[in-house]
Formats: structure tokens, C-alpha cells, sequence
């Protein structure tokens, strides 16, 4: 009964992020068996809520850990557009906000990560960038989407401001994720900031389903393959 | 040392309960019940939670001698105060005594607060 209860706890700490299971799974399965002798099935009673409480802990300081700070900043600016977004009601009125948030998240990402690509930098050719993980094709339709909407704006718009910002914006945004897809295999902190900064205004519009959910696959691929400063796998071709 | 101040109550309890020397989390864990009167219950989560934290802040340290095999399980990983936990430890009990003893005191029970106004 006592083995089978164990296995049951060594079944749940699959709940915590690999890292930290991996350092105290066994330590944490030894404690709840002598917990378990010592108190009976009680022990579920004071095991749950500390499960509760402390898998979202872990998880949440296994996620910052993965993050560099230049996207640690993106993605508080993301979450501060999310609730001026919802604070303001959807209304197009929030349309000049994502201007801004996203300029912001630019330049601090540009700023703090000093790598970022410039026209002079190294970067993979485009094909070996769409195909270097799976969700960089999704990535650079994305990229391409925005890039054929800003050519689009210049002549659809109904106002010179609209032209100016949304198109310039689509435009910028494009080109950040296609040049942010070409220097990952080089320099994954910069490449991913820009990739994450490139997907901004699919969240912001996320009552539009396919690109929102596309950027969604974006940042888990990106989240998912972390930060390290070991290159991405640059497929040159 | 500052800025690891105030501690965490489950950082502070496990500092106390190591004081007498180097213990593994079966034992920390019954100790830290022991000191709080049962007022203080940690799971395995929390226990092994605030150990990640203070071994990455240099407060503790994993021991390297290994108990006895007819004593106690091998296994087990034993922790043990570092110079720089035992200074916080104290650095947080010397600030919860001042708080305990201003709160005490006749001085701060008089101590005048500003009269509202009847409507």
C-alpha cells in the first residue's frame, strides 16, 4: 500500500519542471515514504495543498530561468498591452497603444541584447532559417503575412495616419521576424527576441483566431528551445 | 546580506532548524514542526523549494559526508548552515526581536494617533 502511495507522488512530481525534478525527485519521493509511515494517509492532506501551492512556483522560476532579461522585458510588455488592451475594450482606439508597446519592446530588446542583427550581421540564408525548427516555417509566414499587409495599408488605408503607422509597423514587424529567423542560428537570444517582438500585434488582435494561434505555437517553439548561447541548428544550405 | 532580508518564513525555520549542524530534509522537516510548536508544516514541495533557493543564495550547503549505511540511508543529502546563513539568521532574529519588543511596549501602545472626527 505504502510503495503503491509513493509511486503515486512519484507519478504527480511529474507536474515540476524536469530541472527540478531532476535535482530533488528522489530526495522529495524518499521524504513523503517517511512522512507516510510516520502519519498514514493523512499525509495526502498536508502533500496536496503543497503540490498546489509550489508546482506553479517552480514552474514559473523554471520558465524566467529560461528567459533572457531582454525578453523577460518583451514579454511584461506583452502582458501590460494585453490589459490596456481589455481596459479599453477591444475599440480601435487601442490601435496607436500597440504602436508604442511594440516600438518600446523594439528598441529594449535592441538595447539590451547589443547583438541584435544589423544589415552587416551574420545570418543563415532565408531557406535553412524557415526550415531550422517546426515552428519557423509557421514563424516566417507570420513574418510574410505582416510584410504583404503593410504593402497592403499603404493603399487601403482611409487615413494618411493609418498608412504611415499601420504599414510602417506591419512593415518593421515582418522584416523583424524574417531577420530575427536568419540570425537564430547564429545568436538564439537575439534572434528570439526579435521573433517574439515580431508577434506582438497577432496577440494584441487575438479575436483573429489563425494568427493568434500561430503566434501562440510561435512562442511555445521558441520558449520550448530556450535561450542558451548554443547556436540553433543552422541547416546552411 | 540585505537584500535577502526580510526572509521567508519556510527560509527562516529551516536556518533554525539547522543550527545544531548539518540534517537531511526528513529530519529538517520534523524539526522545523518541532521549533514552530506544529504551527508550522512543511511538505516535500516547499521543503525541497526553499533549499533550490538558499543553496542558489549561498545560504546553505549540501554536506559531503554520507551517514553510516547501518545508520541511515545513503541516499539522503545532508545540508548545512554557511557562514553567510548564519549571519542572516541572525541579522532576521535580531530584526523579529525588535519588532516583537517595540510592539511590546507601553511607548508604542500610547503612542498617539490622530482623533477622527465625529460626523
Amino acid at each position: 500500500m505504502a510503495n503503491r502511495q509513493e509511486s503515486l507522488y512519484r507519478v504527480l512530481l511529474a507536474l515540476y519542471p524536469r530541472s527540478f525534478r531532476h535535482e530533488y525527485a528522489e530526495p522529495m519521493v524518499q521524504l513523503f515514504g517517511d512522512r507516510l509511515r510516520e502519519r498514514g494517509r493523512r499525509v495526502w492532506f498536508e502533500t496536496a495543498p503543497d503540490l498546489i501551492r509550489t508546482v506553479p512556483v517552480q514552474r514559473m522560476e523554471a520558465a524566467m530561468a529560461r528567459v533572457s532579461p531582454g525578453a523577460r522585458v518583451v514579454a511584461l510588455a506583452v502582458i501590460v498591452f494585453g490589459a490596456v488592451m481589455v481596459s479599453v475594450g477591444f475599440g480601435g482606439g487601442a490601435a496607436p497603444l500597440l504602436v508604442v508597446v511594440a516600438a518600446v519592446g523594439a528598441i529594449v530588446a535592441v538595447v539590451r541584447q547589443r547583438r541584435i542583427v544589423t544589415p552587416f550581421g551574420e545570418r543563415a540564408p532565408l531557406w535553412a532559417s524557415v526550415t531550422q525548427a517546426w515552428w519557423a516555417p509557421i514563424a516566417a509566414l507570420l513574418g510574410f503575412v505582416m510584410i504583404a499587409g503593410g504593402i497592403g495599408t499603404v493603399f487601403e488605408a482611409h487615413n494618411l495616419g493609418g498608412r504611415i503607422f499601420g504599414s510602417s509597423l506591419l512593415l518593421a514587424l515582418g522584416g523583424m521576424m524574417l531577420l530575427g529567423l536568419m540570425r537564430r542560428p547564429f545568436d538564439r537570444v537575439s534572434g528570439n527576441s526579435m521573433i517574439l517582438v515580431a508577434t506582438v500585434p497577432a496577440f494584441a488582435f487575438f479575436w483573429i483566431v489563425v494568427p493568434a494561434l500561430a503566434a501562440l505555437l510561435v512562442w511555445i517553439g521558441v520558449l520550448r528551445a530556450g535561450f542558451s548561447d548554443e547556436p540553433a541548428p543552422a541547416t546552411a544550405g | 546580506m540585505k537584500e535577502l532580508l526580510p526572509l521567508p518564513s519556510a527560509t527562516l525555520h529551516i536556518l533554525v532548524a539547522l543550527a545544531p549542524g548539518e540534517k537531511h530534509g526528513y529530519a529538517i522537516m520534523g524539526d522545523v514542526e518541532t521549533v514552530s510548536d506544529g504551527s508550522v508544516r512543511m511538505g516535500p514541495g516547499t521543503l525541497y523549494g526553499s533549499i533550490k533557493r538558499m543553496l542558489a543564495d549561498g545560504l546553505i550547503e549540501e554536506a559531503p559526508a554520507r551517514p553510516d549505511p547501518e545508520v541511515d540511508d545513503q541516499r539522503r543529502r545532508y545540508y548545512r548552515v554557511t557562514g553567510l546563513g548564519e549571519q542572516v539568521r541572525a541579522a532576521e532574529l535580531a530584526r523579529l526581536e525588535a519588532l516583537v519588543r517595540r510592539a511590546g511596549s507601553a511607548e508604542w501602545a500610547q503612542r498617539r494617533v490622530p482623533r477622527l472626527r465625529e460626523a
